[in-house]
């Protein structure tokens, strides 16, 4: 996993599309030490339950982000169904940090700006 | 790096053997002696709490291991906890745990936003106390569930190559910034803000789930089977433009409460901060029930539950972001006979509000109770969270 880096563009245009969201109030070097349970949706008095059909809500528009507005494609060997399994599975935990999130996000898709993005 | 949620039960012992109100005092973890969390009083107060674990027969290991914030093995997470119950001045440690496993997920093919698909599913969730007779929220559940969900909205227009190699220009450069009070201001990030934002538009997700699932109290003294359905909304308004997110009056509090502490320029409530719905009947069979097998009220019961869950942004104090969020959940047995009217079976409410802020200091207030949980306490929680 590379570290938190503010010129790598998966973690760019996660980060921002956090901030786009609403869920992120932070700087990308502020958000390099902020977890999940630090984005808007994640509330610490919802049953778990609630907060996983949150994170599902959360993970989809993620992906619309990534796909439709970044213009991002999915990494060979991805698709639409893992990238949002995947992502789920970040966010449906309080404890997964914004870096990871990213990283997460760098390993499953090909996002525009990057040295090998055609 | 590891968070640990150590000094949240510090800082409530220590509130809990002092009597002092955390709530009403500017406490932060670099400055803990302002609310009087000092050596002397925090040492007596963390024995005091082993001491009572140990005598329930818990090991050390086990205590250090529940220590961390958050351990997670597998699909297995773990979560240490303190809970206070008002009025009677005792602290009950404990954890919380939840578990799921996807067995069988398919989805309906698509390349717009949209999404359609079915989810096998396992699960396990609940909370358990040391001393089971202090939980406050003594509620186990272990289900299995089919569930079919939509997505549909959320980008209603696609940026066109050029759009999007610009949008990442300008996030190149916005990366740089330093912090977020920076960041708000500076006209690229308005710019980008604008378009992107633009080219959004109102996502609502809806779920349908069948389900059976066992329900109990962590001592399994009381437990139940519980079968049938959840219909879940998830609506979020990502455009600021539009009509939803001008009308949300769930964020107007706070959008003013954004805009007196500067944070916004102007008076906008955020369509992005909608509450979360989740609506379930259930024909529930009781196994061990004592309340119920002693008003001879042991066969099936309907019943009716409703959760509403809602957090937004409620402004910056000073580097700190402050967050609002509120939490109630319902339970109405369904033509209940007037014996179990009468003792107060046939009815739960609990509801719970914080604020937090994100140096980790946090202040909630729940009142109710939950299926299973004898008593309505009020239960406060108070505490830090900080990262070593």
């Amino acid at each position: 996993m590379s570290a938190w880096s503010n010129n790598n563009a998966a973690h760019q245009q996660t980060w921002y599309s956090l901030v786009v969201l609403d869920q992120l109030a932070a700087s990308f070097p502020e958000a390099e030490s902020m977890t999940v349970a630090d984005l808007t949706f994640w509330s610490g008095t919802a049953s778990d339950e609630l907060r996983r059909q949150q994170s599902v809500a959360i993970s989809v528009q993620l992906d619309n982000m990534f796909t439709k507005v970044w213009k991002a494609t999915y990494e060979a060997g991805a698709d639409r169904d893992a990238a949002l399994a995947s992502l789920e599975g970040k966010l449906g935990r309080a404890e997964t940090t914004i870096p990871e999130l990213a990283a997460e996000a760098d390993a499953l898709y090909r996002f525009l700006g990057e040295p090998d993005h055609a | 790096m590891r968070r640990a949620g150590l000094a949240s039960s510090v800082v409530l012992a220590a509130a809990a053997a002092t009597g002092t109100p955390l709530v009403a005092q500017d406490c932060s973890l670099a400055e803990p002696t302002a609310c009087g969390v000092t050596a002397s009083v925090v040492r007596p107060a963390l024995e005091e709490m082993f001491d009572r674990a140990f005598a329930t027969g818990a090991t050390l290991p086990a205590l250090l291991d529940l220590l961390d914030d958050s351990v997670r093995i597998g699909e297995l997470s773990l979560k240490f906890k303190t809970f206070q119950v008002d009025g009677s001045g005792e602290s009950a440690l404990g954890f919380g745990y939840d578990w799921r496993k996807s067995v069988s997920r398919s989805r309906v093919p698509t390349e717009s936003p949209d999404l359609t698909r079915f989810d096998l599913a396992l699960s396990a969730t609940g909370n358990v106390a040391v001393d089971a007779a202090t939980n406050p929220r003594d509620f186990l559940q272990s289900k299995a569930s089919l569930t079919w969900l939509r997505s549909t909205g959320g980008v209603a227009r696609e940026s066109t190559p050029e759009e999007a190699l610009e949008l990442i220009g300008i996030v190149q450069q916005l990366a740089q910034i330093e912090t977020f009070a920076e960041l708000r201001t500076h006209p690229l990030h308005r710019q980008a803000l604008a378009a992107i934002q633009g080219r959004l538009s109102t996502q609502m997700v809806l779920s349908a789930e069948g389900q059976v699932a066992l329900e109990s109290d962590q001592r399994f003294e009381t437990r139940q089977w519980a079968y049938g359905g959840t219909f879940g909304l998830e609506l979020h308004a990502w455009n600021p433009g539009s009509s939803l997110a001008q009308l949300n009056v769930f964020d107007w509090p706070f959008a003013v409460l954004r805009f007196l502490t500067g944070t916004d320029d102007e008076i906008r409530p955020r369509g992005s901060a909608l509450p979360s719905f989740r609506l379930s009947l259930h024909q529930v069979s009781p196994q061990e029930h004592a309340q119920r097998e002693a008003l001879g009220e042991e066969g099936v019961y309907t019943r009716l539950s409703l959760e509403a869950g809602y957090r937004t942004f409620a402004g910056m104090l000073g580097s700190r972001s402050l967050h609002f969020e509120a939490n109630a959940r319902l339970y109405r047995e369904l033509a209940a006979s007037p014996a179990v009217e009468a003792a107060g079976l046939d009815r739960h409410t609990y509801v719970v509000a914080a604020i937090t802020t994100s140096d980790g200091l946090f202040v909630s207030y729940s009142t109710g109770q939950l299926p299973f949980d004898g008593l309505s306490d009020q239960v406060y929680e108070i505490g830090f969270r900080y990262a070593f």
